[in-house]
């Protein structure tokens, strides 16, 4: 009997005991299970956090694309400057802000992730 | 084009569309699969078949016949399209990635938790597909008529049949596939005769006869010519003339020169009139006029010196 119970496992099914809050086990992973209000808000931040990457890069956009019309209207001659920035030199800033946006939402996660590990 | 290539063409297409279609049938298996592909769809193939979705019949013919007829502002639909994909990765995908959800209408229950939202957002869907295929089935019978004269709902039937078949017989998985085997044919098709326009534009020397009309005097304006040079006109043209033409001497008279070629004396004034065509110096003193590197002859031309 005493070698069963070194090596067989035994699953304990039942409701979680409040016990581990109280021996000061507050480490934000369990707030975050457990919907309190500290783990609302640290998820809250993040969500801040990538919101904020996304209006960035939604507001480079704006800035990228937006005068755009406005030089080619102030400029009539410009066909060939029309033609080399629509049909060609935009996309690599399009595709450059996306890849941005993807490689900062990465970091916020792992970010995130640390944080909520390391307490 | 020629419609003994046309049909066997359309044919091939729609016989590979319906194999691809089918190795997706193999794979398919739960309902799961059905609906959204047991939610296992790779980055890169989900990436080809959304682009498949770029390349439609929209940008793949509309924009170019666009450009064809409009001009070069017709380029803010595709950049449209593509910042409007910036801007759904922003607010849509990536928010709907973290959330865990697949769909847009998991995603809205997700996040608003309500079945009316969910339904809603269902309907949204379908909607703007629907938008989307009148386009594409348009699309097809136009290129179909055009390609081989078949009536106009022949195109419009022909997709749709082969593509609710694929659907209706595989699901989400099979229809995958099949975007991103179009979207691979769809760029080759595109890229392919794009590469061959640029080689036979190259080799005829065209640039610079095929797009520039001659160019003309948009205003009254003087020329004092610099070197001694031979113009060479192939119109008659009409020009007040201060110094010597052809070995004759002329204070403001006004000219009617003949085609052919003519001798102007350095230091000679030459008045044009608005809407005159520019002329050109003969080959022989050309090479002091023109640059040498025939990529820049578009810009620069012999450049007048106004008095």
């Amino acid at each position: 009997m005493p070698q069963d119970h070194t090596e067989r496992r035994v699953v304990v099914t039942g409701p979680p005991r409040q016990i581990r809050r109280a021996s000061g086990y507050y480490r934000p992973r369990t707030e975050i299970d457990e919907q309190t209000t500290l783990g609302h808000t640290y998820v809250r931040s993040l969500m801040r956090t990538q919101l904020r990457a996304a209006l960035t890069v939604f507001a480079v956009l704006g800035l990228l694309v937006g005068p755009l019309p406005l030089l080619f209207a102030a400029m009539p001659d410009a066909g060939r400057l029309e033609w080399a920035v629509l049909g060609f030199g935009l996309y690599a800033p399009l595709v450059l802000l996306a890849r941005w946006y993807v490689r900062r939402a990465e970091r916020n996660e792992r970010d995130f992730v640390r944080l909520v590990e390391d307490r | 084009m020629n419609s003994s290539y046309a049909i066997p063409a359309v044919a091939l297409v729609v016989v590979a569309t319906v194999l691809v279609g089918a190795f997706g049938l193999r794979i398919s298996r739960t309902t799961s699969d059905f609906y959204v592909a047991s939610r296992t769809v790779g980055p890169r193939l989900n990436a080809a078949a959304i682009s498949g979705e770029y390349l439609s019949a929209a940008s793949f013919l509309g924009i170019a016949g666009l450009v064809l007829v409009q001009g070069p502002d017709m380029l803010w639909y595709p950049v449209g399209y593509t910042a409007g994909y910036l801007v759904l990765l922003l607010f849509v995908a990536a928010p709907l990635r973290r959330s865990g959800a697949y769909t847009l209408p998991d995603f809205a229950e997700a996040r608003l938790d309500s079945q009316a939202v969910r339904r809603l957002a269902g309907a949204f869907v379908v909607g703007v597909g629907w938008l989307y295929l009148l386009p594409q089935l348009q699309g097809a019978g136009l290129t179909l008529t055009v390609l081989t004269g078949a009536p106009d709902w022949l195109g419009g039937v022909i997709v749709a049949v082969v593509v609710t078949a694929t659907v209706a017989a595989g699901g989400m998985r099979s229809i995958t596939f099949v975007q991103a085997f179009q979207y691979w044919l769809k760029l080759t098709a595109l890229l392919v005769p794009a590469l061959f326009l640029v080689l036979a534009w190259q080799s005829d020397g065209a640039p610079r006869h095929a797009f520039d009309e001659p160019a003309s005097f948009r205003e009254q304006r003087v020329v004092r010519v610099g070197d001694t040079i031979d113009l060479r006109l192939d119109r008659p043209l009409t020009v007040t003339v201060t110094g010597t033409v052809d070995g004759r001497t002329h204070t403001g008279t006004r000219l009617e020169l003949p085609a052919g070629t003519h001798h102007v004396e350095r230091g000679t004034r030459l008045t044009f009139a608005a809407g005159t065509a520019v002329p050109r110096p003969s080959a022989a003193s050309a090479a002091t006029c023109r640059p040498r590197r025939p990529r820049a002859a578009r810009n620069a031309r012999c450049t007048p010196r106004t008095a």
